[in-house]
């Protein structure tokens, strides 16, 4: 069983045999129902759902009328969700604290969720998130912890877990997240779906949080390589209020760049990847990272081997430039809040105030030279290669965010890969690659790529998922087909 | 294999339990803070001859440190582009 796709929807709303409003109404009892075991979404506005869908409604019907005055847009009627620290009209940005200072209510979208609005999508909600983003984990002691679809044991990872399980279990066929360090790569990979971090600068971030300005990136999450694709070209762009999209390139034409990326090839594209940062990685993961390298090289590419910065230079400077980001843009909040939060974040907070500005500064200084090691080895390959996550999803532990007790071990493992992108800006995407053999639980396999060459990572991705459909891995996870499941009444 | 099912630890586990009970300072904090996450590492490498990174400078996005339009810098006239 696979899940719908946009183009499912609209299909489906065109041929006149399903309506926007029948399947909200299918649709809001599916999230109940979910939401009791996964705790994907933060909140929900039955009311305004009700008028964007009544609004899409008439659009379609007008259509049927031949009128050309009013169309659904491209993702007219279709149910996409939108992380916590994304600004909605009339949802408070809770930034997964449920605090009196995070509870007023916007009253303008953020420019990406402006651009899907005006396309016609309906926003379904606001998904949940590891609490102020400061995890990978999606731990969250006031909304809940978000579970993992494949097992309701595990976490779904984050810090953008309810986008994660939005669309892992098809209540929305792509939904938007944000990544500070790995925050959509990595609940993608641990839930098996199709995750991209795009190049700093490409997505607006006017609207959001903000909680890491330098290195938090606006990315969508889907259950396919095409709707990844049409809700990233939606949403790029730049909009001449967020200073960072004063680098994209002015004749960048994203959209037109990603329509065109599935005619384009792999073969000759020289992919690397380094040996000791996937020793790390266990077994059963390196086992599918391993059929998906034999896999990309039948398409053509030349496997090469590299040598990235060490994990042991990247998470410091990572963990410099996060804390003060995060401290520094929350600071009136920790004031007053701060004892309120999980140990977990008091801990983090604690540490990050404690930063002297001399080594913050240091701490720019190596964030240089990974981005000049960085920019030296894409002389050379295309791609860089390795895992997503160097385990599969850990199992949810409460103790974590009433006792501040934090695994580190686990922790290394979540993050080892995903920083380094978030530090240098490059692009990465999150591919599903299969289910573990020990565990059942999916594995993602992250390609980063140059500046500005998304294109090449969707054509990768594509090319995986045209030999390995997800459609199979779903069959022992929780997910639900809405527009299918009308159909077949 | 999850949380749980390996030895809880690593260095960020003594520096939670000791912040659960200690009132403790700032300095003494941070100190910690270099030792377990690895910050007496990179403050020990050498960065006299490195800019701190910009997120604003072409050479982090840009070969030859050129805007897109194979302009330097200097030569760059700022266009405020509309929304989509």
């Amino acid at each position: 069983m696979r899940l719908p796709t946009v183009s499912d929807y609209t299909s489906a709303y065109r041929a006149g045999w399903l309506t926007p409003s029948k399947l909200m109404s299918a649709w809001k009892a599916a999230q109940r129902e979910l939401q009791t075991e996964l705790l994907a979404f933060i909140s929900i506005q039955h009311e305004d759902i009700d008028l964007q869908t009544m609004a899409s409604e008439h659009r379609y019907a007008v259509v049927k009328e031949e009128s050309q005055r009013d169309t659904p847009g491209p993702f007219g009627g279709v149910p996409i969700g939108i992380k916590d620290e994304i600004d909605v009209v009339g949802y408070a940005t809770t930034l997964g604290v449920p605090f009196e200072e995070r509870s007023e209510r916007k009253q303008v979208d953020a420019v990406c969720v402006d651009r899907l609005r005006k396309q016609g999508a309906t926003i379904v909600g606001k998904l949940n998130m590891h609490e102020l983003g400061l995890g990978s984990t999606g731990s969250n002691i006031h909304f809940g912890t978000a579970r993992n679809p494949f097992d309701l044991r595990r976490v779904a990872g984050g810090s953008s877990s309810g986008t994660a399980v939005a669309v892992a279990t098809g209540l929305c066929p792509f939904a938007i997240g944000a990544d500070g360090g790995g925050s959509i790569r990595i609940p993608a990979g641990l839930c098996g779906v199709y995750g991209i971090k795009p190049t700093s600068g490409l997505v607006p971030e006017t609207g959001i949080g903000p909680l890491n300005y330098s290195i938090g990136h606006i990315g969508p999450m889907a259950s396919s390589v095409e709707d990844l694709k049409v809700a990233l070209a939606a949403i790029a762009g730049p909009d001449g209020l967020d200073p960072k999209t004063a680098l994209a390139p002015r004749e960048s034409a994203f959209a037109e760049k990603c329509a065109a990326s599935d005619l384009r090839g792999l073969e000759k594209k020289r992919i690397g990847y380094d040996p000791k940062w996937m020793s790390f990685a266990e077994a059963p993961v390196m086992t599918r990272i391993e059929a998906a390298m034999k896999l990309l090289e039948s398409f053509g590419c030349d496997l090469v081997p590299i040598s990235l910065p060490e994990d042991d230079v990247i998470r410091p400077v990572a963990y410099s430039v996060l804390g003060t980001e995060l401290v520094s843009s929350q600071r009136r909040l920790f004031e007053k809040r701060g004892s309120e939060c999980s140990a977990e974040a008091q801990l983090y907070i604690q540490m990050s105030s404690s930063i002297l500005a001399v080594d913050y500064i240091h701490a720019l200084r190596v964030r240089q030279q990974l981005a000049s090691a960085v920019e030296s080895v894409f002389h050379d390959v295309d791609l860089i290669l390795s895992p997503t996550c160097g385990q599969t999803a850990p199992l949810y532990v409460p103790e974590m965010g009433t006792t501040g007790l934090r695994d580190d071990v686990t922790l290394k493992q979540l993050t080892r890969y995903t920083f380094l992108a978030n530090m240098t800006g490059v692009p990465g995407i999150s591919i599903p690659v299969g289910l573990s053999a020990e565990d059942g639980m999916p594995v993602g396999l992250q390609l980063m790529a140059n500046h500005w060459d998304e294109a090449t990572l969707l054509t990768a991705a594509q090319k995986i998922e045209s030999q390995w459909p997800l459609k199979l891995a779903r069959i022992r996870s929780r997910h639900v087909d809405v527009v299918n499941a009308i159909k077949s009444i | 294999m999850g949380l749980g099912s390996k030895k809880l630890g690593g260095p960020l586990l003594s520096l939670t339990a000791t912040l659960s009970r200690l009132p403790i300072g700032r300095q003494a904090v941070w100190s910690m803070a270099r030792r377990d996450l690895g910050m007496d590492a990179i403050l020990a490498l050498d960065v006299s001859d490195v800019r701190p990174y910009r997120l604003d400078w072409p050479g982090n996005k840009y070969p030859d440190n050129k805007y897109p339009d194979n302009k330097y810098p200097a030569e760059y006239e700022h266009e405020i582009t509309d929304s989509k």
